[in-house]
């Protein structure tokens, strides 16, 4: 494959594109806009298709590991079954048995990993709250003033609360936001404009 | 401000085509990933990426790349083994051809290998992180790196590392991440760092004036917020109505 094909013409059908999308989003003319819904569309096509190429990776890594009698990667190619199977046994994903299958194993694991949370928030509070200067001692402070002034015991700790929430938190998210912002503006401009190209990889641009 | 923002910026970028220089201050987390690939080579333990379910489709999935790369260049150059996790199934083959690339450039090609090194999990949120946490715990990375944001499971992808004594260096721009991942990480490359590293990683002149670009309009905004708030504090809303048109 030739460079023009390999580096220019992924550069600029995502800079042409790319124009056209913003030039839809600031404009009124009806062809923009439409484009623009159709491009959408097709991100959604091409995401569905890859995602079939990687459930085909996934198989072609785990398969021979179940083979070799790797349990994980047996439990995998089989939960990658199971549900295609009894869509094409019952012809219907609202049936009883497609949806015991995903209530009772998927719907469980789900919450079952949100709850080990909690334990990775208590290590990390205590890590994150142990003295060591004066600026962790302040942030030791103020999260103990925080924690009081959240529960009904606290109550009378709730202007002091609501001062660090409104006045220094929200002025600090506030400054963060207008870097990304800025910086999001820059990053989308170098993207389009073919300067930023590390997602070409460096063999393509050769 | 769209238009003055575009004008600053590409005024900028042409000043560095010309042949000014930028100094920028170096970023400690970007400048920890050399340390971090040294000290896993160390420890002979490989270096983990974490691309999370991030998709081509948002800026943060497609700067992760940017990050990835450079971290698979310092892994390939000094011969670490190399891992990446994600969930997104279209950034699998761009991650692939990129850590690829970063072998073969370092003249190491016989130590890529796709299956073992690049480990599609799952799109789903907490499937995702179940398998990380078992990656991260079987593997034992020296340098766990995580571009890009992600949901709840932060703290939980934070402290996996913390549990098996991995340096962390984690980037994000969601401001309900930051807090997590400062409790849970060695560095932090926070907010517009994020973007700003890109450019410092690429040492692309042109893409370092554009950061020197979103200073000044970074400059002009605070100069409009403070002259707004002095405004209204006088009764005045001419600058705020006009920002609103």
């Amino acid at each position: 494959m030739s460079v023009v094909l390999r580096k220019y013409a992924p550069m600029a059908l995502l800079g042409f594109l790319g124009f056209l999308m913003v030039a839809s989003y600031f404009s009124t003319i009806e062809i923009l806009g439409y484009f623009s819904r159709e491009l959408q569309n097709w991100s959604s096509i091409i995401s569905a298709i890859a995602l079939g190429f990687a459930a085909f990776i996934l198989l072609r890594q785990h398969v021979p590991r179940s083979l070799k009698g790797n349990i994980y990667s047996i439990a995998l190619v089989g939960s990658m079954g199971l549900l295609p199977i009894l869509y094409l046994i019952t012809g219907s994903t609202v049936s009883f048995q497609y949806n015991w299958v995903y209530q009772t194993w998927v719907g469980r694991l789900d919450p079952s990993m949100y709850s080990l949370v909690a334990f990775s928030i208590i290590s990390g509070l205590y890590r994150a709250f142990r003295v060591r200067n004066i600026d962790s001692l302040l942030l030791l402070v103020t999260a103990i003033i925080l924690l009081i002034g959240q529960v009904p015991v606290g109550g009378v700790l709730k202007p002091v609360v609501n001062w660090f929430l409104d006045v220094l938190n929200t002025g600090g998210y506030r400054g963060v936001q207008l870097g990304i912002g800025i910086g999001l503006f820059a990053y989308a401009l170098r993207l389009l404009i073919g300067i930023e190209r590390t997602w070409l990889s460096e063999l393509k641009g050769e | 401000m769209f238009v003055v923002c575009l004008a600053i910026l590409s005024i900028n970028m042409y000043l560095a085509l010309k042949g000014r220089r930028a100094k920028l201050r170096r970023i400690a987390g970007l400048d920890a990933i050399d340390e971090g690939v040294g000290r896993a080579v160390e420890l002979r333990r490989p270096v983990a990426v974490d691309l999370h379910t991030g998709t081509l489709s948002t800026v943060d999935g497609v700067l992760a790349l940017t990050y990835l790369d450079y971290a698979a260049r310092k892994a390939a150059e000094v011969g670490a083994n190399f891992v990446v996790g994600l969930g997104a199934a279209e950034v699998t083959p761009v991650a692939t051809d990129i850590v690829r690339s970063a072998y073969i450039l370092a003249d190491k090609e016989e130590m890529f290998n796709a299956t073992s090194m690049i480990r599609f999990i799952s799109p789903a949120q907490w499937g995702y992180t179940g398998g990380w946490l078992g990656l991260v715990a079987r593997e034992k990375p020296g340098l766990i790196f995580i571009p890009g944001s992600m949901g709840a499971e932060v703290m939980l992808i934070a402290e996996a590392g913390q549990w098996v004594g991995a340096m962390q260096i984690a980037c994000s721009t969601s401001l309900l991440n930051i807090p997590f991942l400062v409790a849970g990480c060695d560095y932090v490359i926070m907010g517009e760092e994020f973007y700003a590293g890109a450019a410092m990683i690429s040492q692309n002149p042109v893409q370092l004036g554009c950061i020197v670009g979103q200073d000044h309009f970074r400059l002009i905004t605070i100069s409009l917020v403070i002259f707004g708030s002095i405004l209204v504090t006088l009764g005045s809303k001419w600058l705020s109505n006009l920002m609103n048109l």
